[in-house]
């Protein structure tokens, strides 16, 4: 069971936009020497727009949810879709939907309710039966590629064995009621809803609902999503270009500020350039080495937000190398994280001093007993020391060409940990090599990845370690393993009371804080960029961050 | 034949009659500057052609003779102002050519024209015969449509070939055929005076004589004049009425051809006609063959005095200091530029009875 | 002539074959697996991916023995579909359809713009050899060969889009509005003008190059010689015989050329095949990458077989 993906940095391993390095260094070349010049946002007329241009981090290659998603599809389907639940700036569930959403205390029954009113662009009522329909076609991991990663409801082996048609797991016993019940106690399962709520939008039951479900997945509906419920509808799809979307009438929740939005795939320079030019007038997201150079420009307001997942170095736990915790823990030590987030990503980032992935909700994380590892080379070496590391160790560090900063902050550590005695060779690969390696499990020790939400529920960072998961079965592409902390997230699982989940966590995140399993580097904070005018803009470090109050926004003359 | 080709163009002034003076050159110099790579910086002149003086009467042949990079192609070229001439004066039937401007001197190539040594590179690839001969008179803006065409026809059996290879392209015709071609378009315009700059050299020994009675035939029946330019020194007596003997930009030795031949006087030109070789048996032992000792020295550092006192057996003193001039010594009627000239023992030269006549007949 | 086409097409059907093959174990020696690669390990959930992912499999047909995948692919090339992305689910064709035409216009223009500008320019080069013209010609030309191209295209967005901001800084089209003409225009000119100025070096010194050999035959000399006025030498005799060669190497230049927009494309937005085909080798899609080296092979075919058609209606001297 996982979670995934977004937050600041763009897909943990794949994403599918080009922005050249090189690029960028010129950019910082041509466009920093002459920033003085770079005078200002020419904002095209002082007249609003009636379109709004956007630049999107990522390609939406399709507006299908049951394939695989990234995270630009994510933003634009929770433009013109709403989805269930979500999370919001300050990671709290809510929904624009829903009037209600409750676990019951056992967490093995989960109870929605919508609001009433809610209504579809051709002036449809939204009903339970809409969101019983779009439920059963997310959950079926034949049709479904995210089925898998929420807890499972009762009557899905049914479903998937093909005893059953539908699951008997869910009910709507009214209208506006949906009755989910789960397998297990699961605690985490409405967290994780709002999370995959970006990639599940509520489908209208009155036009899908004679759909097969084998067919669902390749309707011509998502081609053109000719009824949806979010504050634009899809207009213009054109794959690998744009996004262009047009104001809903309709929409439940108020007037949308425009009457077209525009979503883009640029690149660094060209972001920058046309921000200026007035050609777009917002980015999600802005690299933090590009931060200094877009402050720059006059009429350009740059906001962030604190990440919500750390940049980290996976370690090959299977292995014998990192058996010891003292040679995880000396390489925490050996690299001077603060240096690299203060130095190199300009401080736009917080580091994770305790080595803990999970960086938020607060009453999770354990205030005492954490051993912070500040930068300290000579307590690494003894550490290494002390486990009698051979400092003839070959090590391979498998390395992907990535945004600048993410480069520099790699060779740096690995420069750190070299002269702690660590002796990285750094390897170039593709992503497709890297995931090949990691997953034969040997030739690699280190490499670099990032993404993941980790501020919502302390549950999401257990999938990523859990024996289970590992890498190719699930994403623990780190081959960690501890059955004793398995234990203590599973049991994070059984109950709602939240005293008694913080009790478990707790103690999980402590025996990972003394027996690290990754690196992480730093949480990059997410930064937006846009023309001063446009009003209403919360950032959220969250994964369809970008765009999850684009309703509110408005043009301000 | 020759009422056919001369009567539609005739040009203003009328072909002059044979024999009277149709070209003029007095001190003609092509100087070629040397420059630096960078700078453009002028280093020093290639003497290419140092002050020589020529003349050719209508309907006669002057024969342009020396070793290789003498001079010969440049003079050709310059007398035609196809390169400018440093120095001197060119005067075509008393018109002043070196000063002319260039619209004047475009109506005044229709008198002169030029063939050259290589029919594989004077035909312009991409055109049809047809559109190679016709050029001139659509240039000129002689006849028209009909009538260009019948000219057309007329020149190609005027030279030997027929009417039907107008459509063709030069690389469809043997090398013989192709110096035909360029013969007929250098008569397009019915010209007075033919540079014809070494058009045999590139040809086969056999296609040689079939152009060089091609082109008597055509001096015949068409007055023409030519300057013809070789190294052939048996080509040269055979058609030439005069030569003139070049040296490293300098005319050495002139004079009728016969008188050339039997009685050089020249030191150089000597030197070349011992080497012309002798067909007659009984005359080969009683001819010295003179053999030249050194290179020609480069014409962008000419020696000084008589050019050719490096090389010459009979090089004095005063041959390194003063430049000879070319002054009939010996009341010959044919001048050279020596200062001690004398005139050739006959035996040592090939003697002309031998040469003549000895081309196969041209066929028709 | 025609059936000097025909046999070079029908040598072309086995060489073609060839390519596909050794391209088609080329691709599979790849390391990686695309299927692996369709979802990102963070979104991967046990049993329920692993169904999923075993099940696209089966979809894309990469279950089945590799002689029978290169089979299953040829059928797709033979019936035009040219397979399906894995990656972005779409027939391959239509992949490229939607962007093929972006990558053409650009380079067309950019090599129109550069042929317009290097004839001249080399003519003159050529005809006032080692003038002021002529080293200022061939410095421009070195200067616009050295300086790589995406400064270049920065350095016009920098001018001409921030700066002047007569000029939009990318993309094909203003997006939102109707496309125009003139839209289309004022979004072509910067980078078809940075292609093109990176073409006209090279073009400028084929055409002085081609020149210079042509102007000392002596065919030129006897033009001149005719009366025929400077004009006529210079085009009908040296430029006509100058662009025989200018023409075989614009022909056989054209794949390596739309290759080359790729950087263009990139730093002006300008959403053409480049992009494609990044992304296509990044994720191991194969049918896009097949797709892409076939295009590619049948494009230098039919330009080699252009270049030496257009030779012979060009130049008399050479038949087919
Ligand atoms: N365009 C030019 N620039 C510089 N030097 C030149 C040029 N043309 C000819 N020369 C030089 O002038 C000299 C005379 O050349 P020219 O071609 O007139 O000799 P030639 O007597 O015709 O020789 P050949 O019998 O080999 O044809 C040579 O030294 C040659 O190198
Ligand atoms: S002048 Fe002197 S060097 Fe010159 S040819 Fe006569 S003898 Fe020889
Ligand atoms: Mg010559």
């Amino acid at each position: 069971m996982t979670l995934c993906c977004g937050g600041p940095s763009k897909g943990k391993y794949m994403k599918r936009t080009v922005r050249p390095r090189w690029l960028a260094i010129l950019c910082v070349v041509v466009l920093g020497l002459t920033g003085a010049a770079c005078s200002s946002a020419k904002s095209t007329n002082n007249k609003a727009p009636t379109t709004l241009h956007t630049v999107m981090s990522e390609e939406a290659d399709d507006l299908n949810p049951f394939t695989p998603t990234l995270q630009g599809k994510s933003q634009i389907l929770s433009t013109i879709g709403m989805p269930m639940l979500y999370v919001d700036s300050t990671s709290k569930l809510t929904s624009r939907v829903l009037k209600s959403w409750t676990a019951s205390p056992d967490a093995k029954t989960i109870t929605l309710v919508l609001k009433p009113n809610i209504q579809w662009s051709d002036g449809k009522p939204m009903t339970s039966a809409d969101l019983l329909m779009s439920l059963t076609d997310y959950l079926d991991a034949k049709v479904s590629v995210n089925a898998g990663r929420i807890g499972p409801v009762v009557g899905l082996d049914a479903l998937a064995s093909g005893k059953a048609k539908t699951i008997s797991g869910l009910s709507a016993p009214d209208k506006s009621t949906l009755v989910i019940k789960l397998v297990n106690p699961d605690a985490a399962w409405l967290p994780r809803l709002a999370l995959l709520g970006a990639y599940w939008p509520v489908l209208p039951s009155h036009l899908l609902g004679n759909v097969p479900r084998a067919k669902i997945a390749t309707d011509p509906f998502f081609k053109t999503w000719p009824v949806s419920s979010g504050p634009y509808l899809l207009s213009k799809f054109v794959r690998g270009q744009y996004v262009e979307v047009t104001r809903n009438p309709k929409w439940s929740a108020g007037k949308a500020g425009f009457e077209k939005v525009i979503f883009e795939i640029l690149s660094t320079d060209q972001m920058t350039a046309q921000l200026q030019t007035g050609e777009v007038q917002y980015v999600y997201t802005v690299d933090p080495s590009d931060v200094d150079r877009i402050k720059r420009i006059s009429g350009v307001t740059v906001a962030s937000h604190n990440g919500v997942a750390p940049e980290l170095f996976g370690l090959n736990n299977g292995g014998s190398v990192f058996k010891d915790p003292r040679v995880r823990q000396a390489m925490l030590y050996a690299i001077d994280r603060a240096g690299i987030c203060k130095t190199i990503l300009a401080g736009h980032c917080t580091t994770p001093t305790a080595n803990l992935r999970q960086i938020a909700p607060s009453w999770a994380l354990p205030t005492t007993g954490l051993t912070d590892y500040n930068y300290d080379p000579a307590k690494a070496k003894q550490l290494l020391k002390d486990a009698n590391w051979d400092p003839n160790t070959k090590l391979t560090f498998l390395a992907r060409t990535q945004r600048s900063y993410v480069d520099k902050a790699v060779t740096a550590a690995v420069g750190q940990l070299n002269a702690a005695g660590m002796h990285f060779s750094v390897r170039n690969v593709t992503t497709a090599q890297l995931l090949d390696s990691i997953g034969k499990k040997t030739g690699w020790d280190a490499f670099w990845v990032s993404g993941a939400d980790f501020v919502v529920d302390p549950n999401e960072w257990g999938d990523y370690l859990k024996c289970a998961g590992r890498y190719p079965d699930g994403p623990n592409t780190s081959q960690y393993c501890d059955p004793a902390t398995d234990k203590l997230f599973e049991d994070g699982l059984k109950t709602t009371d939240q005293a008694a989940r913080a009790s478990l966590y707790h103690q999980a995140f402590t025996k990972l804080n003394q027996s690290p399993a990754e690196v992480y580097l730093y949480v990059v904070d997410t930064i937006v960029a846009y023309n001063s005018h446009l009003t209403g803009v919360t950032v959220s470090g969250n994964l369809s961050g970008g765009y999850w109050d684009i309703g509110q926004w408005r043009w301000k003359a | 034949m020759t009422s056919l080709t001369k009567q539609p163009t005739q040009p203003p002034t009328g072909p002059l009659p044979v024999g009277a003076e149709l070209l003029r050159v007095e001190g003609l110099k092509v100087h070629f500057p040397i420059r630096s790579r960078v700078l453009r910086r002028t280093l020093g002149q290639v003497q290419a052609v140092d002050g020589i003086d020529l003349s050719i009467a209508a309907g006669e042949t002057l024969g342009l003779v020396g070793e290789s990079g003498c001079g010969k192609s440049t003079t050709g070229l310059a007398v035609l102002r196809l390169i400018e001439p440093t120095a001197g004066s060119v005067a075509l039937r008393g018109q002043e050519l070196t000063t002319m401007g260039k619209t004047d001197l475009r109506s005044a190539r229709r008198d002169m024209q030029i063939v050259l040594q290589d029919p594989y590179s004077s035909l312009n690839p991409r055109m049809t015969v047809r559109g190679i001969i016709s050029e001139p008179l659509e240039v000129h803006g002689l006849h028209t449509g009909a009538g260009r065409r019948k000219k057309v026809d007329e020149l190609l059996a005027l030279v030997g070939l027929e009417a039907s290879h107008a459509g063709r392209f030069p690389h469809e015709f043997s090398g013989g055929q192709r110096q035909r071609i360029a013969i007929a378009r250098a008569l397009a315009l019915d010209p007075q005076l033919l540079v014809l700059d070494e058009p045999m050299s590139a040809l086969d020994v056999s296609i040689q004589a079939q152009i060089v009675n091609l082109l008597k035939r055509l001096q015949r029946e068409l007055s023409l004049a030519y300057l013809l330019i070789s190294h052939d020194l048996s080509v040269v007596r055979h058609v030439c009425d005069r030569l003139a003997v070049m040296y490293l930009g300098r005319i050495v030795e002139t004079g009728r051809t016969d008188d050339v031949y039997n009685r050089p006087t020249h030191p150089y030109t000597q030197a070349l006609l011992s080497a012309v070789p002798q067909p007659d048996p009984t005359k080969r032992g009683a001819r010295r063959r003179i053999i030249l000792e050194g290179d020609v020295p480069s014409p962008d550092h000419p020696p000084a005095g008589c050019r050719f006192h490096t090389r010459c057996w009979r090089a004095q003193e005063l041959c390194r200091e003063e430049s000879p001039a070319l002054i009939d010594r010996f009341d010959h009627g044919h001048p050279s530029a020596c200062h001690f000239a004398a005139l050739a023992d006959a035996a040592t030269v090939p003697s002309a009875d031998a040469e003549s006549n000895s081309e196969p007949p041209e066929p028709e | 002539m025609l059936g000097f086409v025909l046999r070079r097409l029908i040598i072309a059907i086995p060489v073609l074959l060839g390519i596909l093959v050794i391209a088609f174990v080329f691709v599979h020696l790849l390391p990686g697996d695309p299927v692996r690669l369709l979802v990102d390990p963070s979104q991967l959930s046990g049993a329920g991916s692993t169904q999923y992912l075993a099940q696209k499999r089966i979809e894309l047909g990469l279950d089945k023995p590799l002689p029978v995948q290169w089979v299953l692919w040829m059928r797709e090339v033979l019936t035009g579909n040219l397979g399906f992305s894995f990656q972005q689910r779409v027939p391959v064709l239509q992949l490229i359809q939607e962007r093929v035409g972006s990558t053409v216009l650009l380079t067309a223009t950019a090599v129109v713009l550069a042929v317009v500008v290097a004839i001249p320019v080399g003519v003159l080069a050529s005809l006032k050899q080692n003038s002021v013209l002529d080293y200022l010609a061939g410095a421009t030309s070195m200067l616009a060969i050295s300086i790589p191209v995406f400064f270049l295209g920065l350095l016009a967005i920098y001018v001409f889009a921030l700066q002047l901001n007569v000029l939009p800084s990318g993309g094909r089209q203003t997006l939102g509005v109707p496309p125009t003409l003139s839209d289309t225009v004022q979004h072509l000119i910067m980078p078809a003008a940075v292609l093109a100025a990176v073409l006209t070096g090279p073009y400028v010194r084929y055409v002085r190059q081609s020149m210079l050999d042509v102007l000392r035959q002596d065919y030129i000399t006897t033009a001149v010689a005719k009366g025929a006025s400077p004009f006529r030498v210079v085009l009908r005799h040296a430029l006509r015989n100058a662009l025989i060669p200018l023409t075989t190497v614009l022909a056989v230049q054209i794949p390596a050329l739309l290759a080359g927009t790729v950087v263009i494309e990139t730093v002006f937005a300008w959403p053409g095949l480049g992009l494609l085909v990044f992304q296509s080798i990044e994720g191991l899609d194969y049918p896009v990458i097949l797709s892409v080296v076939m295009m590619s092979a049948v494009l230098v075919q039919l330009c080699n077989l252009v270049a030496d058609v257009l030779a012979a209606v060009l130049d008399p001297r050479i038949r087919l």
